[in-house]
This record gives structure tokens, C-alpha cells and sequence, in this order.
């Protein structure tokens, strides 16, 4: 969330692809409630897995979302994760003995100090330029670094972080007409819709009016999807007729589930449909149902 | 809780943390002696600990960031080294962010190089232009910390002059350096915001037909700084008065140190600088504009904003370079003492039980 975009003072969903690439070429974890429940329930869940994997965690909402009237069950603190800060010195733990801090470890989360812990200073990377532990820091304590093999192991190890944090992803949701579940991969019915951002309102409603049986698949994480590509390749193989609904014009989580879920060679690259919306105005049921 | 003040930075104090049986280097303030030095007519004090009693070393930087010999960047950083050693603020109270840029490597080094950790400062090496902007979030995040930014004129008064302009006006306790060489040394000497009209080199097309902007002017009469000062820095003793005198200010301060690139502005080394530059506080007024000294009552007074704006344009538009403290506003009152922040417990040392919300919360809410 945080710059706004597209046309003043209306909605779209239409900043997952800027959200992917902005800012260069680093991991990051896109997600998107869609509902305000989640919008609610979630962000404690994001901050946990920003800690756990040390990357920047963009939470996408819109609008329409942000400026209605929606009646929801009373919000539930027991919903929240209970917070988690990940591995962590304090000045308690300098205290305690001298701290061989190591800021950075190939592959992993190293524990994270905050300015004012004594013994633990160390250089943010950031920018063009890197830090990285090498052959002449085994500490990881990290130093300024241009040289090649440091930038391209740095490159590795921020990337190799992606792993670390895969499980804790918000999961596919299937919504059949019987409810809610995370997705088992156990559906199936003419009719496959995939969902993100608030379009799961409208896909919903049109699910209920169809003659034919329909399934909602809605994605929370829309970025990565790779840890998620067997369910929703597994979706999109149960249902005669899949397509992405969405409130964009160039279809960007339909061009993102191909190139994340199917972009091994020697995949059936399927017929996903694609029914949007992008005059500003929020989708509604008929438009889905008269496109299908 | 009890707070200590000490020489611009602000902590609270554990005597396991600074006293006498201290593992982290005790930090004597019983042994400190009230000592003052000059700006110009200004006077500015600090706690000075006598040199054998200091727990910290110089974290001089040893050049690790590969920068040409003879650049004015070094100077400058050592000139910060120097300050930080006399005014023996402990290390890791530090916070040092900067972009990109040569003019952003020094927080990479200072203190880096050391080889005990407790000698390693907080440094943030972010993106080009967002020295003042991360640096404000640092500084709202640690209240009390010695919140450092600075970056060359194409990080700092560049592409970052939005944030400088808010960051200046928020007034956060802290400095902003620019380490002014007038090109983008980094990506190979191509003009920044500051160069001088007329600029050309053989590289360009055509020469520059934009006036260039004046950090000084920009943070004493558009942003509203309290503390604006120029220096140049190959007067490693003076850049590292202004560093202190910045340090110790409670707010924004700003210091615009002219520093020669030796390898992609050569015209614009120290000599072509020494004669333009006119001391504000000394310098003969009669010799370059008239009727200064009169309007001045024969002294240039920097604590008076207006007076500080009018001298200084004078001054410009004679085609001088004014150097010295500028304008200094002794009540200034910084961001974080305006706000009551203070650093009992930085957040991000706040534990899950804290930071979890209970129903109970919700309802409040
Ligand atoms: C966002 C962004 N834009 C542009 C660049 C390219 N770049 C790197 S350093 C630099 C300018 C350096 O000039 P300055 O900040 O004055 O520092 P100096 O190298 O002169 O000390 C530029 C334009 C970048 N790294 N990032
Ligand atoms: S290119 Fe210029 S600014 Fe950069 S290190 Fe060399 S002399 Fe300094």
C-alpha cells in the first residue's frame, strides 16, 4: 500500500506488475485481502513472514475496498498471528556476553539489531551497492563490496530467501457453493473462476446465480506463486471452463499465474479465459455472468 | 527512567551499559570538563573527556571504499571521525545513512574497518537520493541516537531535494551533510542540480543553460533549517568544528562542505575555491559590497534569518562563495523534543507480547 495510481478517485486492481518489478530485482511477497476480514486478519501474518524472511512485504488493497460500507462480523483478536519479531539481539543479550554479531548469513535470516544495541553495529545494504560476507569477513559482519563474485553471491542470497518463508504464505482459498476452505485440491465443476483484490465480491455472487456448478479459487498471495503452482494448476485441470477475473486491463494475474505456474518447458499451457473490468468502476456479478 | 544528555545525543542510562563496570567501555562523565570553541563570533560547548580517558578510538576510515587519492570526500569523512572522537559519542548510539554516490561510501567505512565490533556504528547505505528520508525514519524510530545523513549534492540537493526540503522543515534532531563537488562524481562527472551555469565539458553537447541551486540558500530560506553552515574541506580541523558544532544543535543542522573531485571537476579544485571564498563572521565586508558593513553595524550577526538571507545574496551576487556559520537559530527546538519522543525502548526492540493485540485493545479501538 502507498502510492496511489490509476485514475484519481477510482478503483482498479492494476498495480500487481508495477508491484512486482518496482524498485529493482529483489525478492518480495505481494498479497492481497481483497475482503475487509482479511484486510483485517492478515497484515499481523505479513509482518511475521517481512521478519521471518528479512524482505518487504506489499500489501495490495484498492479503493472501492477502502472507501465502502461492508457489514462484517465483529473483528476477533484471536484471529491475529501473535506478533513475531524473528531472530533478534537485544542489549540485554550484549550485556550478557560479548556478541560475535554476524549480520549477515548466506541463506538465512541473521538475527536483526536495532541502532543502540553496543556491539552490533553493522552497514544496511541497500541501493546499487552491496555488503556480503566473503573469504576476508567469515564473521559476516559485512562490508562494502563491488567486487563481482561478492555481488553475485549477494544476488543468490537474497533470492535464496524466498524459500525461507514459502510455507508461511496466505494460501489459495477455495469458495465452492457450500463455502470456504484453504484449497485441498479435491473440486471440480464446469466452471473455474480465479480471483484477487475485490473482484472475489462479485465472483461470488455470480457463483450463486449460475446454473452450472461453479468454484471461486481467490488468491491472497499473488506474488510469488511458484509455492502455490500445483494448486492452481490442479484448479484449473478440474474445471471445463477456467478464467481470471480481474479488475486490470492486461489480465496481470492471468500473465503471472503463466508465467509462474506454468512456464516449465514441456507444460501444457492451458486456455485461461480472462473476464475484466477497467473503466474504474468496481466489477459486478452481471458483468461476470454476461461474459461467461 | 534516567536520561543522560551528552553531547548531543540522548540515552537513557544504565550504569551496566556506561559506568565503571561497563563491558561495553566506560564511559567517564564524571571526568568530563565543560570545554567551548569558536565558529566565528558563536560559541558552542561540549563535554570533553581529557584523550587518556577515552573508551572510544578515532573510527577514521582507512580508505576501504576505494576512493581516488586526493578526493575532498576524504577529508570530509575524517573531519566526521575526528568530531565523533572528541565529542566521544559511544559507536553504536550512532546512526549513519547515506546514498549512493562516492559521497555515500562513508558510511559504509567509518568505523567498519575496526576490529572490535563495539567500535561499529549503525551505517544504512540506501538508495540514490534517499539519505534524509530513511535518515528521518531512523530518527523518529531511535529519538535519542546521533542521527547522521549525507550523501554528494546529486544524493542530498539532486534527486533527493524534496526530502531534504521536508526533512530540513521537520527540523528532526540530526545533521545533513553534502559533500558539494558539483558533478556526479560516482557516474563519471556529468553535471548535477549545483553545477554552475555555463557549464561544459567534452562530453556535453551543449553548455548548461540552468542557474544552479544553492544548498545554502535552499535550506536557510525555502526549507527553514536552523543551522545552515558551508565549509571547505581540505581544513580538516575546521570540518570537523562544524561537524561538532552540528552535532551538538538540537534540530536539523545543514552543512554544505565544498569538496573537490579530483578526477571529473578538476578546474574546481581547492585553489580555483580559496580566493572566491568569503568568511561570513571576519571576511572585509568594505571590499566587496559597500554598503554591508554599514547595513551590519560592522558585524555579521548569524542568529537573525533575514539579516543571514540578505548578506549572504550580497555576498553571491558579488561572486563570492560565503563560507562560515550562516545562520544559527539558539532556540531551536528539534522534532523529537517538539513530539516528546524519547528512547525508552526503540521499537524495534519491543517484544511479540507487546506488539500483539488483544480484544481488549480492539474495543478501545
Ligand atoms: C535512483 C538512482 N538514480 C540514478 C542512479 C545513478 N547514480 C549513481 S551515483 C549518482 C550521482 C552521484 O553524484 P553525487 O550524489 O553528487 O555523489 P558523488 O559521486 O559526486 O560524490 C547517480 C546519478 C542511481 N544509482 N540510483
Ligand atoms: S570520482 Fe571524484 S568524487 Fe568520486 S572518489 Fe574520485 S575524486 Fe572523489
Amino acid at each position: 500500500m502507498g502510492i496511489s495510481t490509476g485514475s484519481p478517485t477510482r478503483t482498479a486492481d492494476a498495480d500487481l506488475l508495477t508491484m512486482i518489478s518496482a524498485g529493482g530485482p529483489f525478492p518480495r511477497v505481494i498479497v492481497s485481502p481483497g475482503d475487509v476480514e482479511a484486510q483485517f486478519s492478515l497484515p499481523s501474518r505479513l509482518f511475521n513472514i517481512a521478519d521471518a524472511g528479512q524482505l518487504p512485504v506489499i500489501l495490495l488493497t484498492n479503493l472501492w475496498t477502502g472507501e465502502n460500507l461492508f457489514t462484517a462480523p465483529e473483528y476477533d483478536a484471536s484471529e491475529l498471528a501473535p506478533i513475531d519479531r524473528g531472530p533478534r539481539v537485544t542489549p540485554e543479550d550484549a550485556l550478557a556476553g560479548p556478541l560475535d554479531y554476524a549480520r549477515y548469513l548466506m541463506g538465512r535470516s541473521a538475527p536483526f539489531a536495532v541502532p543502540g544495541t553496543p556491539g552490533a553495529g553493522h552497514i544496511v545494504r541497500g541501493g546499487n551497492f552491496v555488503v556480503a560476507d566473503s573469504a576476508d569477513d567469515p564473521r559476516g559482519r559485512g562490508s562494502y563490496s563491488e567486487l563481482p563474485g561478492d555481488v553475485k553471491r549477494l544476488t543468490e542470497h537474497k533470492h535464496a530467501k524466498l524459500a525461507l518463508i514459502a510455507d508461511m504464505l496466505p494460501k489459495p482459498q477455495l469458495i465452492t457453493p457450500a463455502g470456504k476452505s484453504d484449497y485441498q485440491g479435491v473440486s471440480g465443476g464446469d466452471i473455474g473462476l480465479i480471483v484477487w483484490g475485490s473482484a472475489v465480491h462479485p465472483a461470488t455472487e455470480a457463483q450463486a446465480k449460475l446454473a452450472e456448478h461453479a468454484d471461486v479459487l481467490q488468491l491472497r498471495t499473488v506474488y510469488p506463486l511458484r509455492q502455490h503452482a500445483e494448486q492452481i494448476r490442479s484448479f484449473v485441470r478440474q474445471h471445463a471452463r477456467v478464467a481470471v477475473v480481474e479488475q486490470n486491463f492486461e489480465g496481470q494475474l492471468r500473465e503471472t499465474i503463466l508465467k509462474e505456474c506454468y512456464s516449465t518447458p514441456g507444460t501444457v499451457v492451458p486456455d485461461l479465459g480472462l473476464i475484466n473490468r477497467y473503466d474504474g468502476r468496481q466489477m459486478t456479478a452481471e458483468d461476470i455472468l454476461e461474459a461467461l | 527512567m534516567e536520561f543522560v544528555r551528552f553531547n548531543g545525543v540522548e540515552f537513557p542510562y544504565h550504569p551496566e551499559f556506561y559506568g565503571e563496570q561497563s563491558p561495553f567501555g566506560h564511559l567517564p562523565l564524571e571526568d568530563a570538563v565543560e570545554t567551548s570553541f569558536q565558529l566565528g563570533q558563536q560559541t558552542f560547548t561540549y563535554q570533553r573527556i581529557p584523550e587518556e580517558k577515552r573508551p572510544y578510538p578515532n573510527l577514521e576510515m582507512g580508505n576501504a571504499a576505494n576512493m581516488c587519492l586526493g578526493c575532498g570526500h576524504i577529508g570530509i569523512s575524517q573531519g566526521l571521525a575526528d568530531a565523533l572522537y572528541e565529542l566521544q559519542i559511544p559507536p553504536w548510539l550512532v546512526m549513519a545513512t547515506s546514498g549512493i554516490g562516492c559521497g555515500g561510501k562513508w558510511s559504509s567505512d567509518i568505523g567498519q574497518m575496526l576490529d572490535d565490533p563495539l567500535h561499529r556504528v549503525y551505517g544504512a547505505h540506501v538508495t540514490h537520493g534517499q539519505s534524509t528520508s530513511s535518515g528521518f525514519a531512523r530518527g523518529v524510530i531511535q529519538p535519542g541516537l546521533l542521527n547522521i545523513m549525507g550523501g554528494g549534492d546529486g544524493d542530498i540537493a539532486s534527486i533527493g531535494l524534496a526530502y531534504l526540503h521536508n526533512v530540513i522543515a521537520s527540523n528532526v534532531n540530526g545533521l545533513v551533510f553534502s559533500m558539494t563537488n558539483n558533478v556526479y562524481g560516482l557516474t563519471k562527472g556529468q553535471p548535477s542540480r549545483t553545477s554552475e551555469k555555463g557549464r561544459k565539458d567534452r562530453r556535453m553537447t551543449a553548455a548548461l543553460e540552468m542557474e544552479p541551486l544553492d544548498l545554502v540558500l535552499e535550506a536557510l530560506a525555502i526549507s527553514g533549517a536552523t543551522f545552515v553552515a558551508r565549509t571547505l574541506s581540505s581544513d580538516r580541523k575546521k570540518t570537523r568544528d562544524y561537524f561538532m558544532a552540528a552535532i551538538l544543535h538540537p534540530g536539523c543542522a545543514v552543512l554544505d562542505i565544498i569538496s573537490p573531485c579530483v578526477t571529473w571537476n578538476m578546474s574546481q579544485n581547492a585553489g580555483y575555491w580559496k580566493p572566491l571564498l568569503f568568511e561570513m563572521a571576519t571576511g572585509n565586508y568594505q571590499d566587496v559590497v559597500v554598503d554591508l558593513e554599514k547595513h551590519l553595524d560592522g558585524k555579521f550577526d548569524p542568529t537573525d534569518r533575514a539579516t543571514a538571507e540578505f548578506v549572504y545574496r550580497r555576498l553571491t551576487e558579488a561572486g563570492k562563495k560565503p563560507v562560515g556559520l550562516v545562520y544559527y537559530n539558539k532556540d531551536s527546538v528539534s522534532f523529537q523534543q517538539d513530539h516528546g519522543l524519547r528512547a525508552e525502548r526503540p521499537i524495534g526492540n519491543l517484544t511479540s507480547a507487546e506488539l500483539t493485540l488483544s480484544q481488549d485493545d480492539l474495543g478501545k479501538m
